[in-house]
């Protein structure tokens, strides 16, 4: 492999079409994400100085047909949310999308994306959601997003991701200008259900907990068999209500009258992976083959062995206009162990996210924070660089 | 192996360990320490709030003498409920043995002597005696009063921090709610629980303690703070902000929140290895989650020897007082500030339990992930500090102290620092200290005057009373009835 490769859209399509056959055939499936992460792997030592600079620090092989695979250079996470930092494997003026998340102002990490990166992204879930939910594409399901439309969600990844359902099918979005409809998606339900029609609701957690809790206040039309109810991204600003995600399908499933917990399913992205990973009905998360997900040490970073709980990896081969080797903040597990449902090779299970620094003691953040938002107290009178980056820089 | 400690709360005095028919509230540490501690029950919460017996008539030789009996029980390390209290205390909170022996040494040594005492109200009210005594201030006699029942919110990371509270509010003769930390409900409950024996069960001061706790998202604070004439707030912004939201007018609020704090060293001419120690000890102290912990020092001169030195002497701290247990969150955020220091080309120094990393852009860190590490910043003078300091920034350790002290005191000062201190001495505050840019006492006390009156007669003007000046202020004139 030389360091000129590429990968053409048009390969990674191929993979994306044959996902179904990857998620059966364990061998063929490692092989081809080897490759693939060899790949991508050569383009940014290519194409991104920085993360050269990187790796020849870490000592890893510049090599991408030699490098061990557990010794490419990760990135923390926490650098996409330094502002002084350059993390773009492409001119600036080809990013199409300055991705955020949604974290507060000073904590957001923001991901250059490009035109094929998003394109990469948006086949990805065309792919991976069919093949995990059995929906065709184009058929019959409606989509009830529990957020905005893709134009409305701006450059907060986790709507845009979420938005991106209607790829998939017609779909309603009952989030408007920040504000949840609470009733509109309540009522989209109640008419998909009175019209026995299947359906997909995908939102956070909270959203759906609301909506449940809206539903459940009188009675609902029998449930629609093929319907399903995604949850996507964390509790965020309500903790305090967080539910186990056990007692969370249940009563999601109750409330609905589903038959079983099976239609109440989870899905993992973060801002950093161009990639979202589904659970399949028994409630695994099955890694795609162009991605590679990894259990690490949080002390060493080695790579710990399958059901080991470690800090988890990702080594995405989509992402063209940045790194997408990112060691994340959540603890998880790999599994290898077969899934009943039949699909084999690697399962991530999340466990949690990883405390906080704020949560120990009395030592303030030192954040300097972003200079693309303004930071709590940044009116006060005692002007810092923790308050008001932008006057030092 | 599994371990159930049983935890009592304490109304008003009375110690109520769970006795197997009340609801109890479970606290899970690591290697399987559980703690069961019983729920605050109404009845309680109504015990505590109908207990208004008056302890303002109780002299301050009194008040200090049972603090200091307390306080001498908790010197002595053969006691059992500081025996106890000490191994419950570094097993949940995670900080070394030897930290929390420092710990409690710290809080006994000063609680042990009534003088401490005396001269904490003379430096913070300005006279001991206005806790007993009207005291003549001009035109005026002040004395303190109680403000009545504080409620104090503890933290569990510097386990001192919840005696210190403690002891101001007994200072001031005020009853005193505890809500303990989930981190370290022990050094709280043993340490009221070593007052009381110490002093009896019936002393009003014994009978004034109530040591309790609540999980998140109970509603007991908000039933409790009806009944509280102060709320004493530790901890994190969002937990301060969450009780300060929650207070009724006329209550005051005093919160001790999170802060930044850094070191400035001057190379030139300096014992290096003396400044290294120092720094190394402040570093090292409470493992950097502190408030007063240096998370960054600031070098003015050369810093290579000085980072050299300061390597050595972080590995004799972990041998003075080693560092605590490392949580795999803890780890991971080493970790990561390794990788970025990496990714940004900065020097990483390691040892065993810390890091020294060497940034030549201080403006460039953003997270810092505690746990002894040091980051440090080659500068050309103090000025570069300043964008560094707002009124958030609290402790600011100096070396050398006496060239340079007074000139950045005032430049610190002037940008918002609360505090500069000698290097190596930012845990132990020297008599005189502010906290927190105050003197917390004002806030326990209701300081009553006694305003002179009209025939009295004070410095300004003539030497005629007010009394002769009727016309003025009073318009006697107009008012007055022909005869």
């Amino acid at each position: 492999l030389t360091s000129k490769a590429t990968l053409t859209l048009e390969e990674l399509d191929q993979v994306f079409v044959e996902l179904d056959d990857y998620l059966h055939d364990e061998r063929r499936a490692a092989e081809q994400r080897e490759a693939l992460v060899r790949v991508a792997y050569a383009r940014h030592l290519e194409t991104n100085a920085g993360y050269r600079r990187y790796a020849e620090r870490c000592g890893a092989s510049l090599d991408a047909g030699a490098v061990e695979l557990d010794a490419i250079p990760l990135l923390p996470s926490a650098l996409f949310k330094r502002p002084d930092l350059e993390l773009c494997s492409v001119p600036r003026d080809e990013v199409a999308k300055w991705c955020t998340s949604s974290g507060t102002a000073g904590s957001k990490s923001i991901v250059p994306r490009d035109e094929p990166t998003l394109l990469r992204f948006l086949g990805s879930v065309s792919a991976s959601f069919p093949a995990l939910y059995g929906i065709d594409r184009g058929g019959g399901h409606q989509g009830i997003v529990l957020g905005p439309t893709t134009e409305d969600a701006g450059d907060l990844w986790f709507s845009y991701a979420i938005a991106c359902m209607s790829l998939l099918m017609r779909t309603g979005h009952f989030e408007r200008g920040g504000e949840f409809d609470l009733l509109g998606a309540a009522g989209a339900v109640r008419a998909a259900l009175g019209a026995k029609k299947p359906f997909v609701v995908i939102g956070p957690p909270f959203r759906i907990a609301d909506l449940c809790q809206e539903l459940g206040r009188r009675g609902l039309p029998a449930f629609v068999e093929h319907s399903f109810v995604v949850s996507a991204g964390g509790w965020k600003g309500r903790a305090a209500e967080t539910i186990d995600a056990a007692t969370f399908r249940r009563q999601v499933a109750e409330t609905l009258g589903a038959a079983d917990e099976t239609v109440v399913r989870d899905s993992f992205n973060m801002v950093e992976l161009n990639t979202v990973i589904h659970e399949c009905p028994h409630h695994r998360k099955h890694v795609p083959p162009w991605l590679l997900v990894q259990a690490r040490d949080p002390r060493t970073n080695e790579v710990l062995p399958a059901g080991q709980t470690g800090v988890l990896a990702f080594l995405d081969a989509t992402a063209d206009s940045y790194p997408g080797f990112v060691l994340s903040e959540d603890f998880g597990r790999v599994l290898d162990e077969a899934c009943p449902c039949g699909r084999v090779g690697p399962q991530v299970e999340i466990v949690r996210r990883i405390n906080r620094i704020e949560a120990r003691g009395c030592a303030l953040k030192m954040a300097s924070g972003s200079t693309h938002t303004e930071l709590e107290g940044h009116q006060r009178f005692y002007a810092s660089v923790h308050r008001n980056p932008d006057l030092y820089r | 192996m599994a371990e159930t400690v049983h935890l009592p709360i304490i109304v008003n005095g009375d110690v109520r360990f769970p006795d197997g028919q009340r609801e109890t509230i479970a606290i899970d540490y690591v290697d399987g320490l559980r703690v069961e501690i019983p729920a605050v029950t109404d009845e309680e919460i109504a015990e505590i709030l109908a207990n208004r017996e008056r302890l303002d008539q109780l002299s301050l030789a009194e008040v200090s003498q049972f603090l200091t009996n307390g306080g001498t029980k908790w010197f002595n390390a053969a006691d059992p409920l500081r025996e106890e209290s000490l191994d419950l205390c570094q097993r949940a909170t995670g900080l070394s043995k030897a930290m929390v022996e420092r710990d409690y040494w710290m809080a006994s040594t000063s609680l042990m002597f009534r003088s401490v005492f005396y001269d904490l109200l003379e430096a913070e009210l300005g006279d001991c005696h206005i806790m007993d005594e009207w005291v003549r201030r001009q035109a005026a006699r002040v004395r303190a009063f109680p403000r009545g029942r504080a409620l104090h919110v503890m933290v569990g990371n510097v386990p001192v921090a919840s005696i210190y509270s403690l002891m101001r509010s007994v200072l001031t003769k005020n009853h005193s709610v505890l809500k303990l930390p989930s981190r370290d409900p022990f050094t709280t409950t043993y340490f009221v629980r070593a007052l009381i024996e110490a002093n009896g069960a019936d002393h009003p001061l014994s009978r004034s303690l109530s040591v309790l706790y609540w999980p998140r998202g109970s509603t007991v604070f908000d039933r409790l703070v009806k009944g509280a004439d102060l709320v004493v707030g530790w901890g994190q912004g969002a937990s301060l902000e969450a009780i300060k939201g929650r207070i009724p007018h006329s209550v005051p609020y005093l919160e001790f929140g999170p802060k930044r704090s850094f070191s400035v060293v001057w190379t030139d001419g300096i014992d290096l290895d003396k400044a290294a120690m120092r720094v190394a000890h402040d570093v090292a102290a409470y493992d950097q989650e502190a408030c007063y912990s240096p998370q960054r020092l600031f070098v003015i001169g050369e810093a290579g020897p000085l980072v050299e030195a300061l390597c050595s002497w972080l590995d004799v701290q972990q041998r003075l007082i080693p560092h605590g247990r490392q949580s795999p969150d803890i780890e991971s955020h080493l970790l990561r500030a390794e990788m970025e220091a990496r990714y940004r080309g900065w020097r990483v120094h390691s040892g065993d339990g810390w890091n020294v990393i060497e940034s030549d852009d201080p403006l460039a860190l953003s997270e810092h992930p505690l746990s002894r590490t040091l980051f440090v910043h080659r500068i050309e003078s103090e000025r570069d500090v300043v964008p560094f300091i707002d009124d958030e920034t609290q402790t600011i350790g100096i070396y050398p102290y006496d060239p340079h002290v007074l000139r950045v005191g005032e430049l610190f000062g002037r940008s918002g620092a609360l505090r500069v201190v000698e290097v190596g001495l930012a845990a132990y505050p020297r008599q005189g200290f502010t906290h927190d840019g105050g003197f917390p006492m004002h806030y326990f006390v209701r300081l009553v005057c006694l305003e002179a009156p009209a025939h009295y007669s004070y410095k300004y003007g003539a030497h005629e009373p007010v009394e002769k000046h009727e016309d003025f202020f009073f318009g006697a004139s107009l008012g007055r009835r022909s005869s």
